[in-house]
C-alpha cells in the first residue's frame, strides 16, 4: 500500500525570520532592491522573481529599472537564493539574475511552555468499600518547554517534558513524576566545523547493522564538517530506555547499565565514495521503558564494530552500499552460560531509482532494490539488540506509480542456520508481495456520486508466504515444517468534506502441508490445523461542522481451523463523538466501546468463549476561563466512566463505574 | 535439578447438565492444552501456567492423570517427571489449572544433550474403563531470551518481546490538543504465524481510577518477516486534555492460557505492553486545519484555479507541490516499509492573505512535468511568520494545456 509521508517542517522553512548580509539579524518584514540587468527589461519578456523555489513574485515591484521586494513576514536566518527570470515570447526561459542572501540570526532567545494541571474529586464509584479505602483526590499534569539561545555563533536548545500523577491506583511504585523526554545541546558554528555537546535524550543517527533507532539518555559530544564530509560522534547512554526522573539523568556509573561508543563517515571522494564506521560496547538487559515485561533480569553485553562503504552515482540515482560488521558478545548473559562469542554480519545492496538522472516521464516514479543481508547466529550490538540473526536473507523490491496507480512488488527468501551446523535444521522462509493502489485522477468533484461518497481511492494486497525445511532435518529436530500462507486486502476509501469513510477486508489462508512424525513408535510431531482468518473494518468519520463530529468504527474477525471447524469470532464496535454546546463555553466529548469474544468449538462440549466488554465514558467541561496568551485557562468538568465486562460462558459479570469532579488550569505561554 | 509445581482446579459444571445423553461409555472423548507451546530458557527458572481440558462420558468418572512427564521427542523417552498426579472433582468437561516450573538447570541439561523441544505430556485415564488419551505441550528450548529469538525449532509464531514508543523512543509523551500522535509497536518474533491481537485505550475519565480499558482496534496481522516486525497504532485522540493510557495486547490462543482468555480481553501480563501520555489543555499552539482544496484528484491546466478556506489572521499563505519520489531511506529486512513513497518538493508560491484562489503561476507551471501526479498543500503564516493553518494534501495531474 501506498505510504506517503510530508516532511512538514522542510515546508515552513522560508518563512519567520529573515536577514541578510545587508539587513543582518533584522525581524522585520524585509524590503530590498536590486538594479537590474538589461537582459531582465526586453520588451518581449515577463518577470517572475523566484525564492527558494517559490514564486514571489506578487511581493514585488519594479520601477526605473530597479527591483524591489517587499514580504509581509519576515524570513529564516540562513542562505536563502533568489532569482529573477524571464520568460521570453519565444518560449524560452532565461535567469538574468541570481543572489544568495546569507542571514545572519539574530542574538536571541525563543521560548514555549505548555503547562496542564487537572486536580479532580473522586465523588463516587460502585464499589463502596473500595471507594472507602482509596483517596479520593487526585491530580495530573504535564508540562512541555522548549527554547532556543542565540548569541553569536552559539546556539543552546533545551527541551523538556514531564508528566505528574499522584493517582494511587497509577503509582504503585510511589513515582509521581516521570520525565518522558529531556535534552540540552550546545552548538557553535565555526567557519570550517560545527562543534556540539549535548545531554539528555540522545538520538545516535545511525540504520545498520550496528544501530537500528537507537534513542537512549545519555552524553554526546560530536563535530562535523560545514560541508559535511566528516562527521564525528562520540556517546555514553544508558543502555535501557528510561523515563525515571530520580535515576540516572546522564550516563550511569554501573557498567552494567550503560553503552558506549562513537561514529564516524568520511566522504573521501565526493559522494562517489563514503567510508563509515561504528563501534559500541556496553551491557543492559532486555528490557526498559516501553518493553514488555518478561521477567529476565539477565544482564546481556558485549562490543561490537562496523565498517561501511556507501556510493552515489547518476545525481544519487544509483546507491551502492557495502557494509561489514563483527562482534564480541555475550548471549546468554554475563555471567551465565558460555562465555562471549565472536561473530559476524554483513550487508550489500545496490538501489536504482528515478530520484536522479533516471528519472522518466513515463512514470510518477520507480525504484529497483536488491538486497542481501546475513547475519551470524552470535552477531549482536547493544545498538541493534534486536536484529534478525542466524538468517540469510535475498530481496528484490520494485515499484512505481503511474497516473494514480502505484504498484509494489517484492520477492524475499530468508534461510536459517548461516553456519551450516548439522545439529540445526536448515529451514527456508519465501515471500511474494504485490501491492496495488489506486486513486482517480479524473474525478469530477461536483459529480452528484463523489458529493456524496466522498472522494474514492483503494488498494489490493496480496502476499504468499512458504515456509519449509529439509525433509532429513525432521528425524534431527523432531517436527516436520511445511506451510504455506495466503494473505489478500482489499480496501475502499472515501473522503469528503464532512464524511469519511473505509471499507477493508482481509483474508488469510494457512495451509500446513507437514506430516505426521513417528520415532519409536511414538508420535513426537502432528501437523497443526489449517486455519483461515476473515477480517471485515467498516470506519466512518462525520464532521458536519466545527461543533459536532462522530466516528465510528466496527470491526468483525472470524479464525477458522480447518480441521476441526472450530471458529473464534471477536468483534468490535465503537463510537466517539464530540460536541461543542456553547462555543468557548460548554463542550461533551462521549465514547463507547463494545468488544465480544466468541468461539464456536465443533466439539461443544469444551468450555467456550463468549465474553462482552463494555465501556463507556463521558466529560462535561465548562470553560471557566478562556486561556489566552499568556493568561491561565480554567476548565470544570464532570467526568464519568462505565465498564462492564460479561463472561457469558461463566455466567460470571464484573460492573465498574466511577465519576469525578474537577479542575483542571491550562497555561501556554513563549516567546516566537 | 528442582521440579517445582503448584496447581488449582477449576471445575465447570455449567456444561456438564444436559451432556450425560451424549456419552454413554467410559471413554475419554478429547484433550486439549494451552498455550500449546512455550519456551523455556537456561539462564533463569521458568514458570509456565498451563490448562489441560479432558471431555469424558459420565461413565468414565471419574478421570485421573499420571505425573506430567517431560519427554524427548527423538525416541519418546521420559527425562523428568514435571508436575505429580492429578485427580478430577466433579463432572465433565474437566479443566486442570498449573503452575510447572522447570528450572534454569533441567535446561541447561537437555540443551546439552543436544535438544531443542521437548514435550510436556500428560496422559488422561478414565478410571472406570481404563481408557485413556494424552495431551501434550511443546516446550522450546533455549540458553536465553535473546538467543531465543533466533533459535525456533517448532516454525510456529513464538513472541519473545514487544515494545511501544513514541518519537522520542520510549513509551511517554507530552502533547497538545489536537496535535496528531501515533504510537509504534515492535513485535519481536521468531517462526511463522498470524498475530492476534488489541490496540486499547484508557481515557482521562477512566485513567483517573481504574483504569477502563476499551478496544480501539483489532490487529491481525501475518507475521512472516524477519524476526521483527513494527505496526502503528491508530490515531490516539488528543481532542480533550487529560492522562491517557495505551496498551496492546497479543490474544493468540496458543500462545495465553485457556483460563486467561476466558476472563479477560487482555490476556497474558508477558504479552501486553503499555504506554501513556499527557494532553495538554492549551490549544493556542494547534495549526488550524484548512479545508476546502481545489482541485483534488483532477486534471488540471494553465487556467486552473486553486482555491481553499481563508484562516483568519493569516498574513501569507504557501502553496506548495511535491512531486512523488521513490525515498531512499536505507532499507529494512522486510516488507516496504523503508521504501515508503516521500513526496519531494518542488516549487510554490507565496500568496497574499486575501488571496483564495489562483491558478498556478507561469514560474511554477514550467517547473511541472505535464502527465505526472503531483501533490498540493496550502500553509497560513501569520506576521511574525509562524504557522498557523496547514490544509492536507491534495492532488492533481498537470496537462499543460
Amino acid at each position: 500500500m501506498l505510504a506517503l509521508h510530508l516532511r512538514k517542517t522542510v515546508l515552513t522553512a522560508l518563512l519567520c525570520g529573515l536577514s541578510t548580509t545587508t539587513l543582518a539579524g533584522t525581524t522585520d518584514p524585509l524590503s530590498m532592491s536590486w538594479d537590474l540587468p538589461e537582459a531582465a527589461l526586453r520588451a518581449d519578456g515577463r518577470l517572475a522573481v523566484e525564492l527558494d523555489g517559490y514564486d514571489i513574485s506578487p511581493f514585488t515591484e519594479i520601477s526605473d529599472n530597479r527591483l524591489t521586494i517587499k514580504l509581509d513576514t519576515p524570513l529564516t536566518p540562513g542562505s536563502h537564493q533568489l532569482a529573477v527570470v524571464v520568460f521570453l515570447a519565444n518560449g524560452d526561459i532565461e535567469t538574468v539574475m541570481t543572489e544568495t542572501l546569507d542571514v545572519a540570526a539574530s542574538d536571541q532567545t525563543e521560548w514555549q511552555a505548555n503547562a496542564t494541571l487537572d486536580s479532580h474529586y473522586r465523588a463516587a464509584m460502585k464499589d463502596k468499600s473500595e471507594y472507602q479505602a482509596i483517596p479520593h483526590a487526585g491530580s495530573t499534569g504535564g508540562i512541555n518547554a522548549s527554547s532556543r539561545t542565540t548569541q553569536g555563533n552559539w546556539q543552546v536548545d533545551s527541551t523538556v517534558q514531564a508528566m505528574y500523577d499522584s493517582v494511587s491506583e497509577n503509582n504503585s511504585d510511589n513515582d509521581e513524576w516521570a520525565l518522558a523526554h529531556y535534552q540540552v545541546a550546545a552548538k557553535h558554528t565555526g567557519e570550517q566545523l560545527i562543534t556540539g555537546i549535548a545531554v539528555g535524550h540522545i538520538d545516535v543517527d545511525r540504520n545498520d547493522l550496528l544501530f537500528s533507532s537507537f534513542q537512549r539518555r545519555g552524553v554526546t559530544a560530536g563535530l562535523e564538517q560545514r560541508d559535511g564530509d566528516f562527521k564525528l560522534q562520540v556517546f555514553g547512554l544508558q543502555s535501557d530506555p528510561t523515563t525515571r526522573y530520580d535515576g540516572d539523568l546522564l550516563v550511569p556509573e554501573d557498567a552494567s547499565e550503560k553503552s558506549t561508543g562513537a561514529t564516524a563517515s568520511l566522504a573521501i571522494a565526493g559522494e562517489q565514495l563514503l567510508v563509515s564506521v561504528g563501534y559500541i560496547d556496553g551491557e543492559g538487559t532486555l528490557g526498559g521503558a516501553g518493553y514488555s515485561d518478561n521477567g529476565d533480569p539477565t544482564i546481556y553485553g558485549g562490543q561490537s564494530w562496523n565498517v561501511a562503504l556507501d556510493s552515489y552515482w547518476l545525481n544519487r540515482s544509483v546507491w551502492l552500499h557495502g557494509e561489514y560488521a563483527e562482534s564480541e558478545f555475550d548471549r546468554d548473559g554475563i555471567g551465565l552460560g558460555e562465555d562471549e562469542q565472536t561473530d559476524t554480519a554483513s550487508q550489500a545492496f545496490i538501489k536504482l531509482s528515478s530520484d536522479g538522472d533516471l528519472s522518466t516521464s513515463a512514470v510518477d516514479y520507480w525504484s529497483v532494490l536488491l538486497h542481501y543481508q546475513t547475519v551470524g547466529i552470535d552477531f549482536y550490538s547493544m545498538g541493534n539488540l534486536y536484529l534478525p540473526g542466524d538468517m540469510s536473507m535475498q530481496r528484490l523490491f520494485a515499484q512505481t506509480s503511474l497516473q494514480g496507480l502505484s504498484a509494489e512488488l517484492e520477492w524475499a527468501e530468508e534461510e536459517s542456520n548461516t553456519d551450516d551446523d548439522p545439529n540445526l535444521p536448515t529451514q527456508t522462509l519465501q515471500r511474494q508481495t504485490l501491492n496495488l493502489s489506486y486513486t482517480p485522477m479524473t474525478i469530477n468533484p461536483d459529480a452528484l456520486a463523489w458529493r456524496v461518497l466522498g472522494m474514492p481511492s483503494g488498494y489490493f494486497n496480496y502476499q504468499v508466504i512458504s515456509y519449509d525445511q529439509l525433509g532429513s532435518d525432521a528425524a534431527l529436530t523432531g517436527y516436520d515444517l511445511d506451510n504455506d500462507t495466503e494473505v489478500m486486502a482489499l480496501g475502499l476509501q472515501f473522503s469528503g468534506q464532512t464524511l469519511n469513510w473505509e471499507l477493508k477486508h482481509q483474508v488469510t489462508h494457512y495451509n500446513d502441508n507437514s506430516n505426521t512424525l513417528i520415532q519409536s513408535g511414538f508420535v513426537v510431531y502432528e501437523p497443526s490445523s489449517d486455519t483461515s482468518n476473515n477480517l471485515t473494518e467498516l470506519l466512518i468519520g462525520w464532521t458536519p461542522g466545527e461543533r459536532l463530529s462522530l466516528n465510528v468504527y466496527t470491526q468483525w474477525n472470524e479464525l477458522v481451523e480447518e480441521d476441526s471447524n472450530d471458529k473464534y469470532n471477536n468483534d468490535n464496535y465503537g463510537i466517539d463523538g464530540y460536541w461543542l454546546i456553547v462555543p468557548e463555553l460548554l463542550n461533551l466529548t462521549l465514547n463507547y466501546n463494545q468488544s465480544r469474544d466468541r468461539s464456536d468449538l465443533q466439539n461443544s462440549l469444551f468450555v467456550e468463549d463468549d465474553f462482552t466488554a463494555d465501556v463507556a465514558n463521558f466529560q462535561l467541561n465548562w470553560t471557566a476561563l478562556q486561556a489566552r496568551e499568556r493568561a491561565p485557562g480554567i476548565t470544570a468538568y464532570l467526568r464519568g466512566s462505565y465498564g462492564k465486562q460479561h463472561n457469558h460462558a461463566l455466567s460470571e459479570e464484573q460492573e465498574t463505574w466511577a465519576a469525578h469532579i474537577g479542575l483542571e488550569i491550562q497555561w501556554a505561554g513563549g516567546q516566537p | 535439578m528442582k521440579t517445582l509445581i503448584t496447581r488449582s482446579f477449576l471445575i465447570l459444571s455449567l456444561l456438564g447438565t444436559g451432556l450425560a445423553s451424549a456419552q454413554v461409555s467410559p471413554t475419554i472423548t478429547d484433550t486439549r492444552v494451552s498455550p500449546s507451546q512455550r519456551q523455556v530458557v537456561a539462564n533463569q527458572d521458568n514458570i509456565l501456567a498451563v490448562t489441560w481440558q479432558v471431555l469424558a462420558s459420565p461413565a468414565a468418572t471419574p478421570v485421573v492423570s499420571s505425573g506430567a512427564l517431560v519427554i524427548d521427542p527423538r525416541n519418546g523417552s521420559t527425562l523428568a517427571v514435571a508436575a505429580g498426579p492429578l485427580n478430577s472433582v466433579g463432572s465433565s468437561p474437566y479443566t486442570f489449572s498449573e503452575s510447572v516450573t522447570i528450572s534454569a538447570t533441567q535446561v541447561d541439561t537437555w540443551l546439552s544433550q543436544g535438544l531443542q523441544r521437548v514435550v510436556l505430556s500428560r496422559t488422561f485415564t478414565a478410571v472406570a474403563s481404563g481408557f485413556n488419551r494424552t495431551e501434550n505441550m511443546t516446550l522450546v528450548l533455549n540458553s536465553g531470551n535473546l538467543s531465543g529469538l533466533r533459535r525456533n525449532p517448532t516454525g510456529e509464531l513464538s513472541i519473545s518481546s514487544l515494545r511501544l514508543e513514541y518519537a522520542s523512543g520510549n513509551n511517554l509523551a507530552v502533547v497538545n490538543q489536537n496535535e496528531e500522535l501515533k504510537t509504534l509497536l515492535t513485535v519481536y518474533y521468531s517462526g511463522n504465524g498470524l498475530l492476534e491481537g488489541r490496540w486499547q485505550i484508557a481515557d482521562p475519565s477512566s485513567s483517573a481510577g481504574n483504569p477502563l480499558f476499551r478496544t480501539i482496534a483489532l490487529v491481525r496481522k501475518q507475521l512472516s518477516s524477519a524476526q521483527r516486525t513494527e505496526i502503528p497504532s491508530p490515531a490516539l485522540p488528543t481532542l480533550r486534555s487529560g492522562k491517557y493510557l495505551v496498551r496492546f495486547c497479543v490474544t493468540n490462543r496458543e500462545l495465553v492460557d485457556d483460563t486467561a482468555t476466558a476472563v479477560g480481553q487482555c490476556p497474558s501480563d508477558a504479552l501486553l505492553v503499555d504506554a501513556a501520555y499527557q494532553v495538554d489543555g492549551a490549544s493556542s499552539e494547534a495549526p488550524q486545519v484548512i479545508g476546502g482544496l481545489s482541485p483534488n484528484q483532477q486534471a488540471i491546466d494553465m487556467n486552473t484555479a486553486f482555491s481553499w478556506q481563508a484562516v483568519p489572521a493569516a498574513m501569507v499563505y504557501q502553496l506548495q507541490i511535491f512531486s512523488l519520489s521513490a525515498h531512499t531511506e536505507f532499507p529494512g529486512t522486510s516488507n516496504s516499509a523503508a521504501e515508503w513513497v516521500e513526496p519531494q518538493f518542488v516549487t510554490g508560491m507565496v500568496l497574499r492573505a486575501a488571496t483564495l484562489s489562483t491558478p498556478l503561476s507561469e514560474l511554477v507551471r514550467s517547473k511541472l512535468e505535464p502527465g505526472q501526479r503531483y501533490l498540493w498543500r496550502i500553509t497560513a503564516h501569520d506576521s511574525a511568520g509562524q504557522l498557523i493553518g496547514a490544509s492536507d494534501e491534495a492532488s492533481f495531474i498537470y496537462r499543460a494545456h
